[in-house]
């Protein structure tokens, strides 16, 4: 990493300790800073902050760093600029499995749902890896078209998959359901976030050990192996970190979309295109960029709440479409 | 030392792309491959590479058989420079360069980057971003970056460079100073193959030359008992003088 790199990564990390304390102290009722600082919080306020504020930050910041290391990973892997969990169908696949467990086990597991939903999410966006993976032969550079209209077919067909488990569930399934695909981070609780921390965490620090061999595989496929990367390998290794965090992530607070596309390009725009900065710098901002727009969601109609998906869409999709004019561009040269 | 490839069978569906190939890549030696479009040059390439696996026969690299080589063990012996090089996002040179770069990091790292890079002149593109490169500019770097391959401390090893018509849409001056390059690696130890179309180049830079037609290796030898009027008329099928006594092949 370069110093200039190394000096933004910092940055990243300070910014992310501001944003946390800014937003855990913000909301509907806010709490004084001099107060949590001296410690001298009444009762409910604690419980607020220690119950409510916390883990809900918390979960925003897990899951944008999930969303977005995938996109920077996804991105590597395939060097194909679009490819985010959302826009290629990785997101509702999750959703398609975490909903399926929902409905069709009818609380059966309710007792350790904590558990088995994320390990659903992560079934359901294993599985449309690898059909997506099969539907592009490979996926590729030149295949980048491919990947996207099978996204939109994989986004399309879950849809479809949700909404009949919709009409399949009972009063108390349509409730979960319902508040679960809105996207939120409102049912945070420390229940939900240790399973997830365990499979996240672990996840993030496996990737960025193979930062190295994702730049590396940016000369393509056959070049990589020539120069000693097992490519087998690093795509399972890819595919399956992949999955894990973005299953999890959606398991916990439904279909986030565009972070996973935009954070690894304003990164790269940033400070550069080697791996082992874009993932690192990705996990600190993409959870920045999560909890601000977290934070947003439920003041700017305070005290009701706005789903956060709503507010990453209306950010990622300019971007998404600027991204697209730029690439044009990029290939008429 | 060397690299003995022995009896290469290759077939895609039933159509035989290489038929019994036998030849011998040996060190300080530039050992060339002529031969017609589609005559099978690059699938050859790729098999001695360990791209892809022959149906049939054995590619030995100083007596170890590739089949019994991981990866890495691959990677620093052989470099392998494709044609051409396309690359997503925006690298810069030095990147690049550096990707070809196999092992841990040591203390002769910089100073080895610098070498390779003098030696093939690109140093003033270091900082630059590998996409904003002309088409001769990205292939400079690409032979860089596999010359850098083979810079690893170890020099006890024998080392092999793998060249896929390097000298392709590069301007007259430069395909000279790639090819004086490629004789000073030469004489630094490795062996090198080289697929190439331009004829002159090969008859004055090769030791040794092999003529491939139709998936054959139809002649395989020293370089001047290989370009013979004769023999190059055959492999192209077209009518081609060698002049013997100024070193140049004239075909029209």
């Amino acid at each position: 990493m370069s110093k200039k790199q190394l000096f933004q990564l910092r940055f990243f990390i300070i910014l992310l300790f501001l944003i946390f304390i800014i937003s855990i102290l913000s909301g509907s009722f806010s709490i004084s800073f001099s107060d949590f600082i001296n410690n001298k919080l009444k009762p409910l306020h604690s419980s607020v902050l220690y119950e409510i504020r916390f883990p809900r930050v918390i979960l925003a910041a897990l899951v944008g760093a999930s969303l977005s290391v995938s996109g920077a990973c996804l991105q590597g892997l395939f060097r194909n600029p679009l490819a985010d969990p959302g826009l290629i169908g990785v997101s509702s696949g999750a959703a398609l499995g975490v909903a399926s467990t929902i409905v069709l086990t009818s609380g059966f597991f309710a007792s350790f749902s904590q558990y088995v939903l994320p390990i659903s999410g992560f079934i359901g966006s294993f599985l449309t890896i690898i059909l997506l993976f099969y539907i592009t032969k490979g996926f590729g550079y030149s295949g980048m078209t491919y990947l996207l209209l099978a996204g939109i077919a994989i986004n399309a067909f879950a849809g479809v998959g949700i909404g009949f488990l919709t009409y399949l569930s009972d009063d108390q399934e349509l409730r979960s359901l319902t508040f679960w695909t809105m996207g939120s981070f409102g049912g945070a609780l420390w229940d939900l976030l240790i399973p997830a921390f365990f499979c996240i965490i672990p996840s993030l620090i496996w990737v960025i050990r193979l930062s190295k061999k994702l730049d590396v595989i940016q000369l393509g496929e056959i070049e990589a192996q020539r120069l000693g990367v097992n490519i087998k390998k690093l795509r399972f290794s890819i595919i399956m970190s992949s999955a894990i965090i973005v299953g999890v992530s959606v398991s916990l607070s439904g279909m986030i979309g565009f972070v996973g596309l935009i954070v690894p390009h304003m990164i790269r725009m940033m400070g550069g295109v080697q791996h082992n900065f874009v993932l690192k710098s990705s996990i600190i901002f993409g959870a920045c960029l999560m909890i601000i727009a977290d934070l947003l969601s439920r003041t700017l109609i305070s005290p009701a709440e706005l789903p956060v998906g709503l507010i990453t869409s209306a950010i990622g999709s300019p971007f998404f479409l600027w991204l697209i004019f730029t690439i044009r561009k990029q290939q008429l040269k | 030392m060397s690299v003995e490839i022995q009896n290469i069978n290759y077939r895609i569906d039933n159509k035989i792309i290489l038929n019994d190939i036998n030849l011998s890549i040996k060190n300080n030696e530039i050992t060339s491959i002529i031969g017609p479009n589609g005559s099978g040059k690059s699938s050859l390439l790729k098999i001695i590479s360990g791209d892809f696996k022959a149906n049939s026969g054995d590619i030995i690299f100083d007596d170890i058989d590739i089949k019994s080589m991981s990866l890495l063990t691959q990677a620093s012996t052989r470099s392998v420079m494709s044609q051409s090089q396309v690359v997503v996002y925006d690298y810069t040179v030095k990147d690049i360069v550096e990707l070809g770069w196999i092992s841990n990091k040591h203390e002769k790292f910089e100073q080895l980057l610098y070498e390779v890079c003098k030696k093939c002149e690109i140093f003033d593109l270091l900082e630059r971003k590998y996409n904003s490169l002309s088409g001769g500019e990205q292939r400079n770097v690409n032979f860089a970056r596999t010359l850098f391959q083979l810079s690893v401390k170890d020099t006890s090893k024998k080392r092999y460079f793998f060249l896929d018509e390097p000298t392709e849409n590069l301007d007259i001056a430069h395909k000279i100073k790639l090819m004086n390059i490629l004789n000073t690696v030469k004489r630094d130890g490795f062996g090198i193959l080289l697929i190439i179309h331009d004829l002159n180049l090969a008859y004055n830079y090769s030791d040794n030359i092999g003529l491939l037609k139709e998936g054959k290796l139809k002649f395989f030898g020293k370089t001047n008992d290989i370009m013979t009027n004769q023999n190059l008329s055959y492999i192209f099928d077209t009518s081609v003088e060698v002049d013997k006594r100024n070193k140049i092949i004239k075909y029209f």
